[in-house]
């Protein structure tokens, strides 16, 4: 940990600049040493002042944040919080694919957003990013260009349907996205995920996923009938959690406190998989600060599930496996790369096991 | 992610960004207004429409961090219809742009509130209910009463400090130079102790010295600098406006916005500016009928241009208008009793023009309309020599008048002559001096009290007065030897001193204030050697 942390501010807006600076320092942790007006002064300050974390905006003239942003992770790798106004949902999404720690939605018109919330969210968020492991980041910058993933061949069909709950924080949207990239469309399962993300973004990144995903990806909605090839992401700023109607699986949403300080919870959304899908439940944990979803994982392999985590190597943090692992209740500890794959031979595994109670 | 624990962590006082905030949105209503210009007059301009998505899109999420949410609101739905636009790939309708200026006005209006300590919760329900309701949907395209300024960028790009700028409160800028001032000052001081003891490595020290400090004070005087552009990009939007409500139709040229000015003389260019304009479309061009009956395009030339020559900043407002016409102005001036009618008949066509802006004449409607120029002029003369400019008009019958104002780049440092009189020395602007004459006492006439001082190349008389005494100076040399011919505000008269002593680049500094209204000093000086020299105001002796 270091001691204090130093920040490179962008932004196009002078006044933006003063008053993000001043958010920051705030924290006696937190210096900002130096700011940028666009992403060309971007590029050329982080390469000479090498800050800890950069703040990006993205609207910018000359060059915008995203350019930017691919850049600096080409080059000089550094972690990155953007900074967006919730209009700017697809392009904040984007900027998570290109190798962005984490964002933070700013005060931009329609939502009044309340400064000290966001104050107080910035600099968590700035000083985990200097968690982060850089090598991973900079590694799956553009890993999409690099290693397009093999769409994995369909587990034999099966009666039973699988649930797969998965939690994930920060570097958890690329993550995602390769896991999802691989699962072939027809999957005998749904995908229920957690993704902790402010509420405004959720949907662009559903929509997101859906593009390069074989299965079908949405953003869930109170009351919507669960299916199978399909995967469900957790709107911001709720609880999901799926519970059976007329014998047909639904998802709720749920309005209850924070847990763990975290709203939506992989615990919550694991613990009601585990309780309706008790052995044909896969609990997959994923990258991200803090401890949500050990306990889920708990829970499902108690009802005799799954339970998968991605390894440290290929984390952007090591957090949430860790405290999973640390609990001894996770199944494997995978890399990345081999966790769709782990995810469709549980299935198949599964269903054999099935046939042989059969 | 797990959320912050709160931590004692101080309050912020939102209200110290406050006057950062109204500078930088009035920054980016500039740029609103010059690319929606631009926009009408090349509706198809994807920059321009870009760089002004990107204005309404930073003055939204500026409003909303300061939390003025009405002003939010607002540059919301604004960037929200100018998204549709660049989505629909429409071109801009007149509708558009007259939607858009709506939005601009009222935006403005918030800013202006702001500004003066409110909140901007006024009521803008009506712009806002029309920019929800915008469905973008093939239209007229924008016609425009004015050719928009040529590059759409080009006041962003103005506006956008270079790579590394910090803003810098104006009072600290104002601070350092007068400290910077006195260190000058005071370095004469140095030189005579230098003098006095005479020690090499004293003066070898002393001459590192003086060359940094001539550095510290060039670039002081230099962060003082700014482009003219900050002046000149509200006046587009300012002449269409005029241009639209009188029926007329003039294109605008604008040049040189890159020229920088001393901050002080820019804040007070602007109203004189403003008035040159609005004379030249109120009374200079001419409507389109008019034009095409006298054989002219329907639609004028407007221009407003700025140039560097050597020490000074050129700024010109022209039209190619009907012009002044120089005989009549010189009747009304006679009917006025400004001048006799020997005066007039001997005065030069550019003294002639400049009786519009004597007082006693421009207050006049009627004249102002035979003459084509408008009231207030005096007012523009007056503020254009406070800045120690001068103001040259030339016009042409049917072909247009362009007003000339020649300022000082550095409005600090004044080009003077020095003169003695009474035993003390006084620095008068070169501005204000015409010739310098040697005295004989064939040159003076006397007619009672009055002293004449006799032109003999020019053939005039004019009333000669003596520096010392005018100044109620104690020591007055019975027969000064040395006259200056001095104008100022359109009069004309000689100055005896008693000594010349040559020109001088110097600091002006304000008057001590015991002194300050004093009438004929404008300031104070003092030289390289200690000796405080007094600057004339020499309207007001």
């Amino acid at each position: 940990v270091i001691a204090t942390v130093d920040v490179l501010v962008v932004d196009d807006s002078p006044l933006m600049r003063r008053i993000i600076t001043s958010l920051l320092e705030s924290d006696p942790r937190i210096r900002v040493v130096a700011t940028a007006a666009d992403g060309c002064e971007a590029i050329e300050q982080v390469e000479a002042v090498r800050p800890d974390v950069l703040t990006l905006d993205i609207e910018m003239p000359r060059m915008n944040g995203l350019e930017a942003l691919e850049r600096i992770m080409q080059r000089a790798p550094t972690p990155v919080v953007m900074l967006s106004g919730v209009g700017e949902a697809t392009a904040a999404v984007r900027a998570l694919e290109l190798g962005a720690v984490e964002f933070v939605a700013k005060p931009s018109g329609t939502v009044s957003i309340d400064l000290y919330k966001v104050r107080d969210e910035l600099i968590s968020k700035v000083k985990l990013a200097t968690l982060v492991n850089l090598d991973r980041v900079a590694a799956q910058a553009g890993l999409e260009s690099l290693t397009p993933p093999a769409v994995l061949p369909g587990p034999p069909a099966s009666k039973h349907s699988w649930m797969v709950a998965v939690g994930a924080s920060t570097g958890g949207p690329r993550a995602l996205n390769y896991i999802l990239r691989c699962l072939p469309a027809d999957l005998p399962a749904s995908v229920l995920i957690v993704q902790h993300m402010p509420a405004s973004f959720t949907a662009s990144f559903a929509q997101r996923l859906h593009q390069h995903s074989a299965l079908h990806v949405e953003e869930a909605s109170d009351g919507q009938k669960v299916t199978t090839g399909s995967a469900y992401v957790a709107p911001g700023g709720i609880h999901m959690v799926v519970e059976k109607k007329r014998g047909q699986p639904i998802i709720r949403l749920e309005d209850t406190p924070p847990v763990h300080s975290v709203r939506p919870s992989a615990d919550v959304l694991m613990e009601s998989v585990a309780r309706l899908s008790g052995a044909h439940s896969i609990g997959v944990l994923l990258t991200g600060m803090g401890t949500d979803g050990a306990d889920g994982l708990a829970r499902i392999k108690k009802a005799g599930g799954i339970t998968l985590a991605q390894d440290k190597g290929s984390c952007t943090i090591f957090g949430m496996p860790r405290a999973a692992i640390e609990r001894h209740v996770v199944d494997r500890v995978l890399p990345l790369s081999e966790m769709p794959h782990a995810v469709t031979e549980a299935m198949q595994k599964g269903q054999s096991n099935d046939r042989a109670q059969v | 992610m797990t959320e912050p624990k709160s931590e004692a962590i101080p309050e912020i006082d939102m209200s110290q960004f406050r006057d950062m905030f109204v500078d930088e949105s009035r920054e980016r209503m500039l740029v609103l207004n010059e690319c929606t210009l631009t926009l009408e007059h090349t509706p198809d301009d994807a920059e321009a429409l870009q760089t002004i998505l990107r204005a309404a899109h930073t003055l939204k999420g500026m409003s909303a961090t300061m939390g003025y949410d009405n002003l939010a609101r607002l540059a919301h739905a604004t960037e929200d219809v100018l998204d549709k636009v660049q989505d629909s790939d429409l071109a801009m309708t007149s509708e558009l742009v007259e939607l858009l200026f709506e939005a601009i006005d009222a935006l403005q209006m918030l800013i202006d509130d702001v500004a003066v300590g409110g909140t901007g919760e006024l009521d803008v329900a009506s712009t806002l209910e029309s920019l929800q309701g915008f469905e973008p949907e093939a239209g007229t395209t924008a016609h425009p009463p004015v050719a928009g300024p040529g590059a759409p960028a080009a006041i962003e790009k103005l506006l956008q400090p270079a790579a590394a700028t910090v803003r810098v409160d104006v009072h600290h800028l104002d601070t350092l130079l007068d400290v910077v001032t006195e260190m000058v000052i005071h370095r004469s001081l140095l030189a005579r102790l230098e003098q006095r003891y005479d020690l090499p490595p004293l003066s070898d020290t002393l001459r590192v010295h003086d060359r940094l400090l001539a550095q510290l004070h060039g670039t002081v005087l230099k962060m003082r600098m700014l482009p003219i552009g900050h002046v000149f990009g509200r006046f587009p939007r300012m002449v269409r406006d005029l241009l639209k409500a009188q029926g007329k139709e003039a294109r605008f040229v604008v040049e040189g916005e890159a020229v920088k000015l001393d901050r002080t003389a820019l804040e007070a260019l602007s109203d004189p500016l403003v008035h040159l304009l609005r004379n030249a479309i109120d009374h200079g061009l001419e409507a389109p009928a008019e034009r095409e009956a006298a054989g002219k395009p329907p639609s004028g030339t407007l221009h407003l241009l700025a140039r560097q020559e050597q020490d000074s900043v050129i700024i010109e407002v022209g039209d190619d208008g009907r012009g002044m016409d120089a005989q009549r102005i010189s009747a009304a001036a006679v009917e006025r009793g400004i001048v006799t009618a020997e005066a007039a008949a001997d005065m030069s066509e550019a003294h002639t023009l400049e009786l519009i802006c004597h007082p006693g004449f421009s207050l006049t409607e009627e004249v102002t309309m035979v003459s084509g120029r408008g009231v207030g002029m005096n007012v523009v003369k007056r503020q254009v020599e406070a800045l120690r400019g001068s103001l040259h008009i030339e016009t042409q019958p049917g072909q247009g008048t362009t007003f000339r104002l020649q300022l000082p780049a550095m409005l600090t440092l004044m080009r003077a002559l020095l003169v003695s009189a009474g035993g003390e020395l006084y620095a008068l602007p070169t501005t204000h001096v015409e010739h310098i004459i040697e005295l004989e006492p064939t040159k003076i006439e006397r007619v009672g009290d009055q002293e004449l001082l006799h032109l003999e190349d020019e053939d005039k008389v004019l009333p000669l007065r003596r520096l010392g005494e005018l100044l109620n100076a104690p020591d007055c040399t019975p027969d000064p030897r040395h006259a200056l011919v001095v104008r100022s505000n359109g009069q004309i008269f000689g100055l005896r001193v008693d000594d010349l002593l040559g020109h001088e680049e110097i600091v002006v500094k304000p008057l001590p204030a015991a002194l300050r209204g004093t009438p004929g000093l404008a300031g104070v000086t003092i030289l390289g050697e200690g000796q405080v020299v007094w600057i004339l105001d020499v309207m007001g002796l």
